[in-house]
């Protein structure tokens, strides 16, 4: 893998719902291992931002996925390509038992016995969901959805990994210990990371970098100290 | 004289022409012109069992109008209508038969129970929506011929069971009709038939101006609002459960009016033209006529009347081994594949194909015309994002 | 008693036929919130099939019943991606067109091909007038315990599929939400076929375990369907052990009733044929009272 070409590069792409644009030619990269963050409030467009890189809504201009253009190409297609997106609502299949959701995250995996171990080794990771195997996802507490939307996601060994608001509708205290295991599993696998959120405190103390989206386009973007200090940026998005 | 083009034309038709105008009004005059002379022409040009013919695409015509009126303008999967129709047409005939009413006198009394029937039927429909509204007024299609079949209490006895009942005695027309044109001056026969195509045709206008002016007041304008956007409607205060009701039981009449017209044109009545089968040609006479279209509701009942006729005269022996000839089951094949290219084509129907066609040559622009010439929101280019020092 | 355990037999046999097309109508409602209503014609035409196989190739009949499930297996896939893909799924009018249109279609090419006249069709299971069991007087034939031991090892093979193989869970998981399915990459598409492939084949051997008992004309299972959709909406139209016990329900009500009230003074006008009302009145009940059935967890559509 050529360390320079960037796993995600998104460039100049517009997304538009029927009349209303978006997205306004926005682009951005993320790079091998970083965890990047995109904020914004409401409507700025950070969801479609991720949604546009899955092919879930039509767009134009590029992107690229490891050098290669995924543009136009449908969900699934974009998806066995290695991105794993943990959508706004956990994306969780409320009918199926953990085990079951854990299982069909790795459908796009072949090899049996890694399967297996994995879907033990992130049942270990969240204890949780272990003593909640057998009962069906529609039954589990908001922040354990979470964890298991994340595991899930993670069980397909993903190349780059997006997380749309997770800490949606959770206490602090779990948000918290969220955004922890976030870091940690971005050291421990190296996973690359795209995280969209409102709540920019604790997504910019796990990240390298982040964006500021406002209105459908990019208007900032720097290390994540430096958009830490940014007096807009705290204004706007830290409550400070 | 034509309206100006404006950009948001994407296709110029041959001719624009403002609402209102006398350009408008001379089509509109001329188009109801030819209509009437159609109209006119059937009982004078074509032969006894053609004019029946008609009578009887009049009376599935009204039935489909009534049918549209839940289908097409509320939106309610109703397909069981047929019973209703079967309702009409056993009310009158059992009303003449027995009780030996005049064949007019039992339409008021076949209206007001089928409105009542409809009523009823649709008190579940309140809860029950598309495909699961469509399978319960399907199941009800079914099991209408049955319940006429019931020995107890007398019905089958009054229903004639398995066969049905011809009813005593054809509608005659009276004295002063005789001298009527296009009827004096003829054979019994011819008299009869044309008489019935009158009268027909002089109910079915009704119902349809009722239709037509019910679908334009503001009851009606909420019944379309229903179909089309149900939370919508709900939060603007219109009280759908009556409106859902009322439309049910609306819908039953008329299609119940057009029951006791077919069983004026057949003089009979019987089970097997109110069974589950035809349920489906009805549903399909509308669709193929245009759902939610007033003159697709004609259409409709003239393509169902004559498109059995023709199917079972198709000879297609050109291939060997697929020959389709009078009778053949294939013939039926016919239909089933009318309603997927429908589906498939021509959603809309025959009226959705002919106003396309009709666009072509004459557009009626509003009027006045409308102040939109519609601008295209420049793309808008994102400025470079700020870059914070060092950060790349 | 003799008579109320015959009541029962018959209950058994009709319930486990019922149960067969139940499911495929729920496979398919599962995975697609559609009702087929070509469901009787599609099984209509694999007991054709098997019916052509097994006496005019001589076949013996349960591979005859076999070989058709899998050709109207193919046949449903096809339909699916041809048929039913190309329209939005909430827009239901279309869909009872294509489904109606397609019944017409399939009953004229069997009306066609095979003559409108009544067959008889070949019996999976020993079907002579002495084979049957006999309990406290009434007859138990072994007919109905071969019908119901092939339902219930159907019932456990879908079930096996569905739980412990990859598209079975592909499956599962677009019953449940199809964008999430989306996004781990199931291919939603083929999912669905493989869904319609089963229905379809499930038909076709509901409709070869009935065949010998009405006779075969190409609008047999056209009467018989209501039932399945009687004890499908029972049973809650996404549950496949809700069909089942739908199914049985079903089958015994009108058993039961149908028979007995034939004893009662002022119900004996009710001839086997209102089994049929019964069917309508269940579904009625069910959709008004508690639409999702006894075991169906998703919500039908109220405004």
């Amino acid at each position: 893998m050529n360390m320079v070409t960037p796993k995600l590069k998104v460039t100049n792409v517009d997304a538009r719902y029927g009349q209303v644009q978006v997205l306004r030619g926005i682009s951005f990269e993320v790079k091998e291992g970083e965890v990047v963050v995109v904020l914004g409030a409401n409507g700025a467009g950070k969801t479609t931002s991720l949604r546009a890189i899955c092919g879930m809504v039509s767009t134009t201009g590029s992107v690229q996925i490891e050098g290669q253009e995924v543009r136009g190409r449908d969900t699934a297609d974009i998806v066995r390509r290695g991105v794993a997106h943990v959508p706004q609502g956990r994306g969780t299949f409320p009918e199926l038992s953990v085990l079951d959701n854990l299982h069909v995250g790795a459908y796009v995996r072949k090899d049996r016995k890694g399967i297996e171990e994995d879907v033990d080794r992130w049942l270990e990771v969240f204890p949780r969901l272990s003593e909640r195997r057998s009962q069906s996802a529609g039954s589990l507490s908001g922040g354990e959805q979470q964890m298991l939307a994340v595991a899930r996601a993670m069980m397909s060994r993903p190349k780059l990994l997006l997380l749309d608001e997770p800490s949606l509708g959770l206490a602090p205290l779990i948000i918290e210990d969220l955004f922890r295991r976030f870091g940690e599993i971005n050291k421990e696998t190296g996973t690359t990371m795209l995280i969209v959120e409102q709540n920019a405190n604790l997504a910019l103390d796990i990240a390298d970098r982040g964006y500021v989206l406002e209105s459908g386009s990019m208007v900032l973007s720097g290390t994540a100290d430096e958009l830490r200090t940014n007096e807009a940026v705290r204004e706007a998005y830290l409550g400070a | 004289m034509s309206g100006e083009s404006s950009s948001t034309q994407r296709r110029s038709s041959l001719l624009t022409v403002r609402e209102g105008s006398s350009q408008h009004r001379t089509f509109q005059v001329v188009g109801w012109g030819i209509f009437a002379l159609c109209l006119l022409l059937v009982p004078i040009l074509l032969p006894n069992f053609r004019v029946s013919q008609f009578g009887q695409a009049i009376a599935f015509a009204v039935a489909i109008l009534g049918i549209n009126l839940a289908v097409g303008y509320a939106g309610l999967l109703s397909i069981g209508n047929i019973a209703f129709m079967g309702t009409g047409a056993y009310i009158t005939m059992i009303l003449v038969n027995d009780y030996r009413w005049d064949y007019w006198m039992t339409f008021p009394v076949a209206l007001f129970v089928c409105f009542l029937f409809g009523v009823l039927v649709g008190l579940p429909a309140l809860k029950i929506r598309g495909l699961y509204l469509a399978l319960v007024t399907f199941s009800l299609a079914y099991t209408f011929p049955i319940l006429l079949k019931i020995d107890q209490w007398g019905i089958s006895r009054r229903t004639g069971g398995d066969n049905g009942r011809t009813i005593r005695e054809v509608l005659r027309p009276p004295s002063w009709a005789r001298s009527l044109p296009t009827i004096s001056g003829r054979n019994p026969q011819e008299q009869q038939a044309t008489y019935q195509y009158w009268c027909f045709f002089i109910v079915a206008f009704l119902c349809f101006l009722l239709v037509r002016n019910l679908m334009k007041s503001r009851p009606g304008r909420a019944i379309i609002a229903t179909r089309d956007n149900q939370i919508g409607a709900a939060v603007s205060g219109v009280n759908l459960n009556l409106y859902k009701v009322v439309t049910f039981g609306l819908s039953a009449a008329v299609t119940g009016i057009g029951g006791s017209l077919l069983a004026i044109n057949l003089a009979s009545v019987g089970p097997s033209s109110f069974d589950a089968r035809y349920a489906i040609l009805t549903l399909m006479g509308l669709v193929i006529g245009g759902v939610a279209t007033l003159h697709g509701s004609w259409v409709g009942g003239v393509l169902l009347v004559f498109l059995q006729d023709i199917v079972t005269r198709i000879k297609f022996t050109a291939i060997p081994f697929f020959k389709i000839e009078k009778g053949s089951p294939l013939t039926q094949a016919v239909f089933g594949l009318i309603l997927i290219l429908v589906a498939f084509f021509a959603p809309g129907g025959v009226m959705s194909v002919a106003k396309k066609i009709k666009h072509k040559f004459v557009r009626v622009v509003p009027n006045p015309p409308l102040a939109t010439d519609r601008v295209e929101p420049a793309p808008v280019q994102s400025p470079a994002p700020e870059v914070l020092s060092g950060a790349r | 008693m003799q008579l109320f355990l015959q009541r029962i037999f018959d209950g058994l046999n009709n319930g486990a036929v019922y149960a067969v097309v139940a499911i495929a109508l729920v496979l398919i409602f599962k995975a697609t919130t559609l009702v087929n209503f070509a469901q009787a014609d599609m099984a209509m035409f694999g007991a054709y099939l098997t019916w052509m196989f097994a006496t005019q190739q001589g076949w013996p009949v349960w591979p005859s019943i076999l070989v058709a499930m899998i050709l109207t297996g193919i046949g449903g896939a096809v339909i699916e991606r041809v048929l039913i893909r190309p329209f939005d799924p909430s827009d239901h009018l279309p869909i009872v067109l294509i489904t109606f249109g397609l019944a017409a279609i399939l009953q004229a090419i069997a009306g066609w091909k095979w003559g409108l006249e009544f067959h008889k069709f070949p019996s999976p299971f020993p079907a002579k007038p002495t084979d049957y069991v006999g309990i406290g007087g009434a007859r138990l034939r072994y007919e109905t315990i071969g019908t119901l031991i092939a339902m219930v090892l159907m019932v456990l093979a879908v079930f096996l599929i569905l739980n412990k193989t990859k598209i079975g869970l592909a499956f599962r998981a677009v019953s449940s939400t199809i964008e999430s399915s989306r996004l781990v990459g199931i291919k939603v598409g083929q999912t669905l076929q493989f869904g319609w492939f089963l229905a379809a084949a499930l038909g076709t051997l509901g409709g070869a375990l009935v065949a010998r008992q009405t006779n075969l004309e190409p609008a047999f299972m056209a009467k018989l369907v209501i039932f399945s959709f009687a004890a499908a909406t029972l049973g809650g139209l996404d549950s496949i052990g809700g069909a089942v016990i739908g199914a049985f329900l079903v089958a015994m009500i009108q058993s039961i009733l149908v028979g007995y009230a034939q004893q009662i003074p002022g119900l004996h006008w009710m001839k086997s044929n209102y089994a049929l009302v019964i069917a309508f009145v269940v579904i009625l009940v069910v959709l008004l009272f508690k639409p999702e059935g006894l075991y169906g967890t998703r919500r039908i559509e109220r405004v």
